[in-house]
């Protein structure tokens, strides 16, 4: 019964979905549409699990004295902080959008800035020729690189066109594999997971 | 109007439009418009697979190729264990609902092998994730895993960590957890978006053995320019049948690369035909 229903729910619920895409049927979008709700509200609900779980670890961080435990005060009183102003004030209220501006923004801003440096020096890693393939890719890199930036227009006016190319041709049929694959792969784990053969992601026992 | 709008309207012929009926004992449903290629090809690609599936099941099991970065969890989980220090795995920052939930469920598929080879080594192990929701189905996998491994009693509950449900602060504090508790083999496997690229270079700088894998097409690059090992395309959603070594699954991997080449045939035979001025198969995508 364990692993029969969560099965039997998983497979009513994508024929349910599959149905809704296909079929223009009043019964069955209306149904969809609240399963689609219904599943939201749960996603909202499995937030304060996560707050829950979240608690539990840096609170048995703190009380075991663990190292870094100092910094999961700190996360406890921001969290703490946050939900007493988001639920007194409202997400609406300028202290607490002040405090979202102020702290989650400009944090988000720094985190994703990092990427810009990483990818130079995973690019540079890269596009180091140590075999054919390396070599094509640098080539690639450097004529799409110099297309893109103004420089590549000015030095000929050709670079501009290559790059284009690059992208339009090589780079799209190569991607447009990918999501193909992508898709069948999709299919296929679909139908395992419907016909109970893929039961992976129902722990290591099922 | 072409052979194909008439197939159309065949299909919707018996109903009213938006309605549905049942004309001859036969119930018809109207199909959306823009959706009955897709539907046509969900049928068939359904089918062989299915088919192929059941042969599995006479003793027609077909052989499929290795997958390098499946194989190389074992070299990264044994690497781990050798230098005392832990595996950290992530599914990303995927959920169970809209576009990203296969790649996390993939992902989740190999935790259960990942976690089960962890466990035998007696390796900590240690989860990290973006989405709330996940978390119970994430500490059932690894508790069955420890289970499954003859271990139960060295599950550790807080090595499952729900870090945050902010893409940024998620990445943040994985890039920490590799950093801090020196994380010798990190396994990425599921849906990633604009934090790929930290978390492998974080990883890729903390000298840690890195195995990536997601079906988001941007991220791809970004994995295989850092990552030692890659799940590229498909391969994700192959992980689980080909840890599983059942071969009914395996069957489903191979009614798969069926269906693919087919879509490929299709894809060559239309461009010949539209270059001849023949839009045969262009036609049948649209309707």
């Amino acid at each position: 019964m364990k692993l029969k229903l969560p099965l039997a729910i998983t497979t009513i619920l994508v024929l349910l979905e599959v149905a809704d895409y296909y079929f223009q049927v009043p019964i069955i979008n209306s149904i969809a549409k609240d399963v689609t709700v219904a599943i939201l509200v749960m996603s909202a609900c499995a937030i304060g699990l996560g707050i829950i779980s979240l608690t539990k670890i840096h609170v048995s961080r703190i009380t075991k004295k663990k190292p870094h435990s100092l910094e999961s005060v700190i996360m406890l009183v921001t969290l703490a902080a946050f939900i007493l102003v988001g639920a007194v004030l409202g997400s609406g209220d300028p202290s607490y959008v002040y405090m979202f501006q102020n702290i989650i923004v400009p944090l988000d801003s720094t985190m994703f800035s990092i990427a810009g440096f990483f990818m130079a020096s995973a690019a540079y890693r890269a596009f180091r020729a140590r075999s054919n393939e390396a070599l094509a890719l640098l080539i690639a890199a450097v004529l799409v690189m110099i297309g893109q930036a103004p420089i590549g227009e000015t030095m000929w006016s050709g670079f501009p066109s290559i790059c284009q190319w690059i992208l339009d041709v090589p780079n799209t049929a190569g991607v447009r594999a990918l999501i193909m694959g992508i898709a069948i792969g999709m299919l296929s784990l679909t139908i395992r997971m419907l016909m109970g053969h893929e039961r992976g992601y129902l722990g290591a026992g099922a | 109007m072409n052979a194909f709008d008439s197939v159309w309207i065949l299909l919707n012929v018996f109903s009213s439009q938006y309605t549905y009926g049942n004309f001859g004992g036969i119930l018809v449903l109207p199909f959306a418009k823009g959706v009955t290629h897709s539907f046509v090809l969900l049928v068939v690609s359904t089918v062989m697979m299915i088919a192929i599936l059941y042969a599995s099941r006479r003793g027609r099991v077909p052989k499929i190729r290795k997958i390098a970065a499946i194989d190389a969890i074992d070299e990264a989980v044994g690497r781990a264990t050798e230098m005392g220090r832990p595996v950290h795995f992530t599914p990303g920052i995927g959920d169970f609902y809209g576009y990203d939930a296969p790649m996390t469920i993939a992902g989740i598929s190999v935790l259960g092998y990942a976690a089960r080879k962890v466990a035998e080594y007696n390796t900590p192990l240690i989860v990290t994730f973006a989405a709330p929701e996940v978390e119970p189905v994430i500490t059932d996998v690894v508790r069955q895993a420890y289970l499954a491994a003859g271990r139960p009693e060295a599950f550790d509950p807080e090595g499952i960590r729900y870090v945050s449900g902010r893409q940024f602060a998620y990445t943040s504090a994985v890039v920490g957890i590799l950093h801090r508790e020196k994380v010798a083999a990190n396994l990425m496997i599921g849906y990633f978006a604009g934090e790929s690229m930290i978390i492998a270079e974080a990883g890729f700088l903390g000298g840690a053995i890195q195995v990536g894998g997601t079906a988001n097409t941007y991220q791809i690059p970004f994995f295989v320019v850092a990552c030692d090992h890659v799940l590229i395309s498909e391969e994700l959603y192959a992980a689980g049948a080909y840890l599983s070594k059942d071969p009914v699954q395996l069957a489903a991997i191979a009614g798969q690369d069926w269906v693919r080449l087919i879509a490929a045939a299709l894809t060559i035979v239309g461009a010949l035909l539209a270059t001849f001025g023949i839009p045969l198969i262009a036609d049948f995508f649209k309707m």
